[in-house]
């Protein structure tokens, strides 16, 4: 067993949808499964909350803390106390509005944990059966070092699911290619890819 | 799944998160992983 995937969960509707794909991720990595909830008041008042998630689990040894505190404060505690490898969170996205009304703990988990977030979409009928179905992992670049980051590691990931990387830049008009085949070559030397694809090439 | 970088804002950061790295978690219909500019660096 490796490093640990920690799976925030609430008590809305989307939270098995939450677990369920942290459960799948942790055993697709042979990594360890840790489940936190967060509550406003005393830890005794998420009791209910772990019977069911170790009920969905089928494990009532598994581990589920439930901590106190401001949510996205008190899980960020939690990335760092478990030196997380993946944190998983659910989207909670509302349609054409979901930009604006995407969850703020989510929000704030992405733009600031130190590890990878894993955001779970709430809205459309993303299934973990279906994981094995999609079978690739997608990553967007642009220029940025960040992003050259993302795509190293997007390949590790895509090789310990035994899925297949792609690669996306995407540019608003043609004109602008010319660059992005800089940074495509860039990307080859980091990746050991082979040549990237160009459309209509 | 989806891999998406964020570059940090400064204080911001949380309000500010990237405009396709947003979309993408509210409206993917596949789970999206997001690397924030720790993660990322951690990662490299």
């Amino acid at each position: 067993m490796g490093a640990t995937v920690l799976c925030a969960v609430d008590d809305s509707g989307a939270a098995g949808r939450v677990l369920d794909t942290a459960c799948w991720l942790a055993d697709a990595l042979h990594e360890r499964l840790v489940v936190v909830h967060v509550v406003p008041g005393s830890a005794r008042d998420g009791d209910d909350l772990v019977a069911s998630v170790r009920a969905r689990l089928g494990d009532e040894q598994a581990e589920v803390r439930v901590v106190s505190g401001s949510p996205a404060e008190a899980v960020r505690d939690t990335v760092d106390e478990e030196d997380a490898a993946f944190l998983v969170v659910g989207s909670r996205g509302q349609g054409s509005l979901g930009a604006a009304v995407l969850g703020s703990v989510s929000r704030a988990l992405a733009a600031e944990a130190r590890c990878p977030v894993v955001v779970v979409p709430s809205v459309e009928p993303w299934a973990v059966a279906d994981g094995a179905a999609y079978a690739s992992v997608v990553c967007g670049v642009d220029g940025s070092d960040e992003a050259v980051a993302g795509a190293v590691f997007a390949d590790r990931l895509a090789k310990r699911l035994g899925w297949r990387l792609v690669v996306v830049h995407a540019r608003q008009n043609v004109r602008a290619m010319a660059s992005g085949v800089v940074g495509q070559a860039r990307l080859r030397r980091c990746l050991s890819l082979s040549p990237i694809a160009r459309p209509g090439g | 799944m989806i891999v998406i970088t964020t570059r940090g804002l400064g204080g911001l950061r949380a309000a500010l998160l990237g405009s396709v790295a947003a979309e993408l978690m509210a409206a993917a219909s596949r789970p999206v992983v997001v690397l924030s500019e720790a993660a990322a660096a951690d990662a490299a």
